[in-house]
């Protein structure tokens, strides 16, 4: 058949088809692959936009990339490792005494917590509830159960955690690597008529994204500094790893202080000094005010500005779907997402598409 | 004669694309004086497309990106006003277009066609911006050789319009 007389060729039909479909059963088997990595790929690239600019300037001051990568990963690995070793230092006796089936002691660390928590409850709560039906030795009791599961299944989550977080550094190192080629190969499968508005919405986007994750990381530090330092001045034990926490859930706006504060009230509680519950407040608040006044509205709002409404809205929704980490990635999650949107809006607007 | 296929089976050395696209590359003013490691460099951040021919790179009002470079085809130059269609230019292998949007973010001022299958090489603001920050020595001489041509078309522009008398014109408008 000549495809000149009638516009129809077939082969060339046939060899199209083929190249599609080989194109697409080759993205399926990609995105089959790639579920199951879905979290070390998420984290790796949140890493690699954080990262990123600080192997920019290495290699800024003339050293090669690949020792940029490696002094950034690097760094990253000395400093995780720390973390986990200041963890387990500070908490691994404790982990051991929950796992351990001798663990009366604190059963009845707890017992006698709940009951002076009932006692104080019953004074000042109003008459009409009924404290009595509660159990609370029951509730001590399964507390303390689900702590030692915890920590029993602690084993078997660590070979499957470190698995994890090898591959995540894998594809991290890959990411600061080469993002430039991934990029540029992503950017081949863009139709020409987008290309330059999708170079730009990219970049905007790149750059909020980064900004937005180095105003949180400068929030998390300074929160988990101030409050280390203040909890370990008043002498409230596992203080560093109180402070991560505190720091970690400050990140879900508007109830993330409350669920932060709870812990290191709880250890303070259990502690024979009675005060050491008010220097914890006092501790707490005076990291809260240093959020609250400098590192909110200074860093925070400069790359992402959410209506509070919006953000309890988006908060909502993704602890609906994810739980409590759907919580902390809320608000850069939706703030991105709006983000990408506006600057969407305005390059198609620009480009005359919408 | 060198380029004679006789010759050309007669070599050892096949050419490479590679080397090809470099030597183009030194040869485009933006890339000037760059190191061979320079140009590498810049080889990866720049984005190679492929445009049919009828098919434009920009249009009149798009907002500028960046500056291509042209490796194979003709790209066409124009303005549309009305009915009228003023040609520019027509661009072919090594000649570069919109290299003030890798400053400035101003929109583009003319439309670039492809005339035939052209294929070009694309080099954005934002790879510029990531080259000052990661390698800023090349950042910037990329940076003053894009100064000293806008600087030649200023010199340029100046001379047509003193030929023309405008700034006698301009001058005796503010002395009067």
């Amino acid at each position: 058949m000549n495809p000149n007389e009638n516009g129809f060729d077939l082969s060339a039909q046939i060899v199209r088809l083929i190249y599609f479909a080989l194109f697409f059963g080759f993205l399926f088997l990609i995105f089959f692959g790639i579920t199951s990595l879905i979290a070390p790929l998420i984290f790796a690239l949140v890493l690699a936009f954080l990262l990123n600019p600080a192997a920019d300037f290495l290699e800024g001051i003339g050293l090669p990339r690949f020792l940029c990568v490696i002094a950034v990963l690097g760094s990253v690995i000395l400093i995780g490792y720390g973390i986990v070793q200041l963890v387990s230092l500070l908490t691994g006796d404790t982990v051991a005494s929950i796992s351990n089936t001798q663990s009366e002691a604190l059963f009845h660390t707890l017992s006698v917590f709940a009951e002076q928590s009932i006692g104080y409850m019953k004074e000042h709560l109003p008459s009409f509830i009924n404290l009595e039906r509660f159990d609370f030795n029951t509730i001590a009791g399964y507390v303390l159960e689900t702590a030692k599961d915890f920590s029993r299944n602690l084993l078997d989550i660590i070979p499957n955690l470190l698995s994890n977080i090898m591959v995540t550094l894998f594809i991290l190192f890959f990411f600061l690597l080469e993002g430039d080629a991934i990029y540029n190969n992503l950017m081949k499968l863009i139709p020409n008529r987008f290309f330059e508005m999708t170079v730009q919405l990219v970049h905007k986007i790149k750059t909020s994204i980064t900004s937005y994750l180095r105003g949180l990381a400068i929030q998390w530090t300074l929160i988990a500094l101030i409050d280390t330092i203040g909890f370990s001045i008043i002498g409230l034990p596992f203080a560093p790893l109180l402070a991560v926490f505190v720091a970690t859930v400050n990140m879900i706006p508007y109830i993330g202080p409350l669920i932060g504060i709870t812990p290191p009230l709880l250890i303070a509680m259990l502690q024979p000094e009675g005060s050491l519950v008010i220097m914890t407040v006092a501790v707490f608040s005076i990291a809260l005010i240093v959020d609250v006044v400098f590192t909110q509205p200074v860093i925070l709002v400069r790359s992402v500005q959410l209506h509070p409404l919006v953000a309890l809205l988006a908060i909502m929704t993704f602890q609906y779907f994810l739980g409590i980490a759907g919580m902390i990635i809320a608000i850069p999650t939706t703030g991105i997402l709006l983000v990408s949107l506006g600057i969407m809006h305005r390059s198609l607007k620009a480009f005359r598409i919408i | 004669m060198a380029d004679s296929p006789f010759w050309t089976a007669l070599q050892f050395r096949k050419p490479d694309p590679e080397t090809e696209l470099l030597d183009l590359l030194k040869q485009v003013p933006v890339f000037e004086n760059l190191s061979n490691g320079g140009l590498k460099l810049i080889r990866h951040l720049c984005h190679q497309r492929i445009y049919k021919e009828g098919e434009h790179l920009f249009q009149v009002g798009d907002p500028g990106l960046g500056f291509y470079v042209v490796l194979e085809g003709k790209i066409e130059i124009y303005r549309t006003d009305g009915e009228h269609t003023t040609r520019f230019a027509v661009l072919s292998k090594g000649d570069f277009l919109g290299e003030p949007a890798l400053i400035d973010d101003t929109i583009r001022s003319a439309a670039a066609k492809a005339l035939t299958y052209s294929r070009v090489l694309g080099f954005f603001r934002p790879d510029l911006l990531g080259l000052i920050a990661r390698k800023p020595r090349i950042g910037n001489a990329i940076l003053l050789n894009i100064s000293r041509i806008l600087v030649k078309r200023l010199n340029a522009t100046n001379q047509i319009l003193e030929e023309k008398g405008v700034f006698y014109e301009h001058e005796g408008a503010v002395q009067s």
